[in-house]
């Protein structure tokens, strides 16, 4: 029987995300260009903390479990040790952009050859969905019970409109798993960034919006409804800087 | 022709598949896997192979052989 549309060996193992959870689908996206490109034996993944780490026991291939927030730096080590190796950072957003906000920018600044990761789900999701830094506003979370106050905790931060101005940065795009659509156009923009690093472009982050029902409180069906209406509207989806070759 | 393969102990009850079809094929089967999830079926007379509820399925229910 010939084989369309197959499972790749290196999300062969049931993941243990929630249900409905869109990091499968990235797990899955990722699994695929690496298989296409035949590095399935070549590539490290840094694993940040947070849902990622459930990766630890799902993901097929290696990988390295970081110090939380640590996943771009680690990734980085991985690099300068085997540069003929895939190194691929996989983080969340409170992981990425809170508490490794710093290794995360550094990596980019120092256009560092690696491939960044980050889905972004808006909330602390491991530890029970507190608020982070993208928590968009009136969100409700368990510490911002009545919605996010943007006068008091400021607007979500965007994270890849900024590494998109550092010079030397080879790719930096936005996907979002919220229709088939947007997962085949996110499919193209994980493709690009793994081949940027492939080529020696540089750095490459891509960040995927992503649902989260378990903590936002809300169905699958309201989920992708909300991403599609306040979420995408807020975190522009497409390619912020598009590869020089 | 094309066959869906759904992997049916895989299958968490999501439902995202169910909203993503196009030909309304999908439906929880009402059977319990044994994780205790209500799984996928799906209506072969509907199904046209697209594919979407590969593109979409968080946990690799599903896959189209030829």
């Amino acid at each position: 029987m010939a084989v369309l549309k197959k499972t790749p060996t290196m999300v062969s193992i049931p993941n243990h995300f929630c249900p409905g959870c869109g990091h499968g689908i990235l797990n899955r996206l990722i699994a695929e260009v690496i298989e296409e490109k035949g590095y399935e034996k070549k590539t490290i993944m840094t694993l940040g903390v947070g849902c990622s780490c459930n990766m630890n026991a799902s993901w097929n291939g290696d990988k390295i479990q970081c110090a939380h927030g640590r996943g771009a730096a680690t990734a980085t080590g991985v690099k300068i040790a085997r540069p003929d190796l895939l190194s691929i950072a996989y983080q969340g957003d409170g992981d990425a952009y809170v508490i490794g906000l710093a290794e995360t920018l550094n990596a980019a600044y120092r256009n560092e050859p690696i491939t960044v990761f980050v889905i972004n789900n808006n909330n602390f999701a491991m530890t029970g969905g507190q608020m982070s830094w993208t928590t968009m506003p009136g969100q409700v979370t368990t510490t911002s019970v009545h919605g996010r106050d943007p006068a008091l905790t400021g607007m979500p931060i965007r994270v890849p409109e900024f590494a998109a101005t550092f010079p030397d940065v080879a790719y930096v795009a936005r996907g979002s798993v919220h229709s088939a659509k947007e997962i085949n156009r996110l499919r193209g923009y994980v493709k690009n960034a793994i081949e940027a690093q492939l080529n020696g472009e540089g750095y490459a982050l891509v960040e995927v919006l992503c649902q989260c029902p378990t903590n936002w409180g809300m169905s699958v069906e309201k989920s992708i409804k909300w991403m599609e209406e306040e979420v995408a509207p807020y975190y522009t989806l497409g390619e912020l800087k598009g590869r020089r070759k | 022709m094309a066959t869906l393969r759904i992997s049916t102990e895989r299958c968490k009850s999501c439902g995202y598949c169910i909203l993503a079809c196009p030909s309304k094929a999908l439906r929880l089967s009402g059977q319990l896997n044994k994780e205790g999830y209500d799984y996928v079926a799906n209506d072969e007379s509907k199904c046209t192979k697209c594919g979407i509820c590969y593109t979409v399925c968080p946990d690799n229910v599903f896959e189209i052989l030829e």
